[in-house]
Parts: C-alpha cells; structure tokens; sequence
C-alpha cells in the first residue's frame, strides 16, 4: 500500500522541484491517491501549478500540520493567506482544485464569494473577463423582473 | 465546477442580481442542481439561518433576523403588499425556507382568505388554490376549476423552482379569491396545514387536515398544482381529527405528525410520499392522564425521533 518513502518530491509546471514530507504532501487527495495506488516514482509530475503558487500551497499545508497548533491561530493565518491579489487567489484555486484539497478550496472559494458578493454584473464581467451575450432588451427584461435585487 | 463552488456561498440577492452576468451564469444560476447545492450549503451553516417573524407596528411586518445575534434584523418586503391584511396572517409552515402563510383580511372567516407559499429570500410568492372543500357544489365550482387549471399552467413553469433561491419571476400571483373567498361556508371550520419536502417525489407539498375530523384531509403537491383529497380506503385512514397540541404539525421522517383520536389518544402519522397514515400509541401514563380531561386545554409536545416518540403532556 504505502511508499516505502517518506519524501516526496513535486514538480512544478515551471520546473521546479519541491521536496517535502509525505505527511504533509498527502493533504492532498490526488497525491495521496498516487501514494495509495503505489504510482510514484521519484518525481511527482504538477502539470497545472506553477512553483510562485506552489510556494503558498505548501506554505498552507505547513501550518495547518503542526501540532498542536490552536484554531485561533489557525484561523488567523487562514485571514492572513487569503489576502492577496486576485490573480494568485485564482491560482490557488486551480491548484486546490487539481491538487482536490477540499479544505484549502472550501476557504478560497469562500474568500472569492465575499469579494464578488457586492459586486454589479457589469463589476462581475470585468473581473472574470465574461462577455455579456444579452441583448440591451433581454437584460433590461432580467433587471425589471427582480428590481430589488439592484438597489 | 469551481464557479458553482464559488456562487453557492452567494447570498440570493447577489445571484438573482448575477443572474445577467451572461446567459451562461443565468443558466448556472437557474438549474435545479444549482438550487439544491445553494440549499445544502446554507442548511449546513449557522450564520446563513434565519429567523422569520412578524411585528405589527401597526401594519403587519416581516423581520428577518439572524441566530448569531451579530447581525441586525432586517425588515422584509413582504409577500402581502398586493393584498390587504386587515385580520391577520398566521405562519403555518416552514420549509427550506419557504413559508406557507395564511391572511385573513376578513375576520369572520374561519379560514384564512389566502393561503400563500412565500420565499422571503427571492421575494417570490405562490398564491395557493382554495382547496375542494371550499367549493364543492354548482357555478362556483367551475369556475374555480377553470382558474385551477390556468393555474397549475403556471405553476407548472415553476416546477422545481422553489427551493431555497429561485431566480424565476414572481409573476405568479392570481387573484383567486374573487371566484372563491366569498364561498367559504360553515363546513370549512377548523383545519391546519403544514409543508414539507417530499424526498421521493422531489416536490413541495401542502398537507391539509381538517381538524373536526369530519372532512377529508387533502394534499398539494406543488408540481401539480392542485388540491387532491387522500382516499380513505388506500390511506388507511380511521377517521381521527387533530385534536390538541397546537396546529403545528410536527415533520419527521417523511411524514407529519399529531395527537389524534382513532380506539385511543395517539400521535397520527400521515406519510406524505405513500399519502398513508400510521399510528403510534402513547405510554399509557399519558393517555390515562389526557382521557378524563377530554383533551381541553391540554397543551401536548410532539417530539419525534427517528424510530422513537418523545410525548410530554402537561395540562
């Protein structure tokens, strides 16, 4: 079942190599499941993360695997990771999507909502690049059914 | 995947204002799949519970508030505005975070003048039909009938539309009450409702129990859009009204409960999935105490856990 090694070493998109504990490592389900399935050689390939997100990956798993540490704290750090840019926010959901960290995605997807709660359609569309394929008609027909909503 | 995971932690005002973000997300948005995994994620946290209820100052309100206590109530635009409520409303039911309500705006009726299925989230409400016992004979009855039928045309638009967030329009509202308020009789006295999910059947449904015991109790499944009477042979019903504990209907396991009468006090059950009543006996200690005071005033707790009945009686 298990691999006989204790580090794994993970490779970035970008080439980079990072070595770390399995214990650590398999927060994540995906390389857990290469480990169960006794599918890692030496090197485990991240097609889809880059090493600048990696960084904060691991940066979380670190904290949230050391003993004894108490859920304020951890709470704390978790306020303090997800403050950053939006565009390393979107990284690290696709990586806690393809590494399927359920933890780590549930907090980030939770920081993208209470970001674009407030937002106007028109705010939304630039943020994540959506072109708005209603006519002028259909969308004033779609504000007119729950004006409230808008106020 | 990630978008649905992202906007189910949305408050419903921000998706129904997202909703002409682009026609992709009004689709996203509009999906019944995207409605359960809206529900499932607010059941599962407390500081998406709300409280409803009504202040009157001097007109009847609606006030939200939250269980955390940290944030304000809020009032709400409520679903009555288009009616008049002169003689009250009465919460009958809750569910998912509809709510089934009923206004009088005549104070003689016995029954309420409508009978409302709210979502206070989406700010969209159902006007119910008046069930068959309102009326049963000549013109009247037709005429209802033909406005059923409209009706349940529409309703049926809404299909799965009403979960927890719904983001179809609210242009369902009918008048029913010109062609059958006015009908109300005597025989209509004394009935209660409670909602609930109905897991088989994937739909909302309406239990109406006619509390004398004297007339059928019916159910609305909101799908169909029309009041059914249960059939007393396949139901396996013996005739029992509701005869004390309040008009709640307490909802567990599939199926509404209440104290009846059938050879002896016992809690009623009534599956809304089979539409089959069950009966469960009470401790004698609690019968022989409820029987000598023929249930006046007697004011009893239906507490019902899974495969257990929990009764406390207090007079």
């Amino acid at each position: 079942m298990s691999s006989s090694t204790k580090f794994l070493t993970l490779k970035t998109n970008d080439k980079e190599e990072f070595v770390l504990d399995e214990a650590i490592a398999i927060r994540s389900q995906t390389i857990k499941n290469m480990v169960e399935d006794d599918c890692v050689s030496n090197v485990i390939p991240l097609p889809n993360v880059d090493s600048k997100t990696m960084i904060k990956v691991i940066e979380y798993w670190k904290k949230h695997s050391e003993e004894g540490i108490s859920k304020d704290k951890l709470m704390d750090f978790d306020k303090a990771f997800v403050k950053v840019d939006q565009s390393i926010l979107y990284a690290l959901i696709l990586a806690a999507n393809f590494l399927n960290d359920a933890e780590m995605l549930d907090m980030i997807c939770q920081e993208v909502a209470n970001r674009i709660k407030g937002k106007t359609p028109e705010e939304i569309r630039k943020e994540f690049n959506i072109e708005n394929d209603f006519t002028p008609e259909e969308e004033e027909e779609i504000r007119n059914e729950n004006v409230w909503a808008f106020e | 995947e990630i978008l649905v995971d992202i906007l189910k932690r949305l408050p419903v005002k921000s998706l129904i204002r997202f909703n002409c973000v682009s026609k992709f997300w009004n689709t996203l948005i509009s999906q019944p799949y995207f409605k359960k995994t809206h529900l499932n994620h607010s059941n599962s946290r407390l500081s998406s519970q709300k409280l409803l209820f009504v202040r009157w100052d001097p007109n009847c309100q609606f006030w939200s508030g939250s269980f955390t206590l940290t944030e304000e109530d809020i009032p709400i635009f409520d679903c009555t505005s288009d009616s008049n409520i002169k003689d009250g409303i009465k919460m009958y039911s809750s569910c998912d975070g509809l709510f089934l309500i009923g206004i009088w705006t005549d104070s003689y009726d016995e029954q309420p003048s409508i009978l409302v299925l709210w979502n206070p989230s989406t700010r969209q409400s159902i006007r119910l039909p008046h069930s068959k016992f309102s009326f049963q004979m000549g013109d009247q009855y037709e005429n209802a009938d033909e406005n059923m039928g409209n009706y349940s045309n529409s309703i049926s638009d809404h299909d799965d539309g009403l979960a927890n967030y719904d983001s179809k329009n609210h242009e369902q509202i009918e008048d029913y009450s010109s062609s059958s308020i006015s009908d109300y009789g005597d025989g209509d006295k004394g009935t209660t409702y409670g909602l609930a999910f109905d897991s088989k059947s994937e739909d909302y449904k309406v239990f109406r129990i006619d509390m004398s015991g004297n007339n059928d109790n019916e159910i609305f499944a909101l799908k169909n859009g029309s009041w059914k009477i249960i059939d007393r042979k396949t139901s396996g019903r013996t005739d029992s009204g509701l005869l004390c504990g309040g008009e709640l209907l307490p909802f567990v396991d599939g199926a509404f409960h209440w104290l009846g009468f059938l050879s002896e006090v016992c809690v009623v059950s009534f599956n809304i999935s089979d539409e089959i009543y069950g009966e469960i006996s009470l401790p004698d200690i609690v019968s022989s105490e409820l029987t000598p005071f023929k249930f006046d005033n007697v004011e009893v707790q239906v507490d019902v856990h899974v495969g257990l009945s929990v009764l406390r009686g207090r007079i």
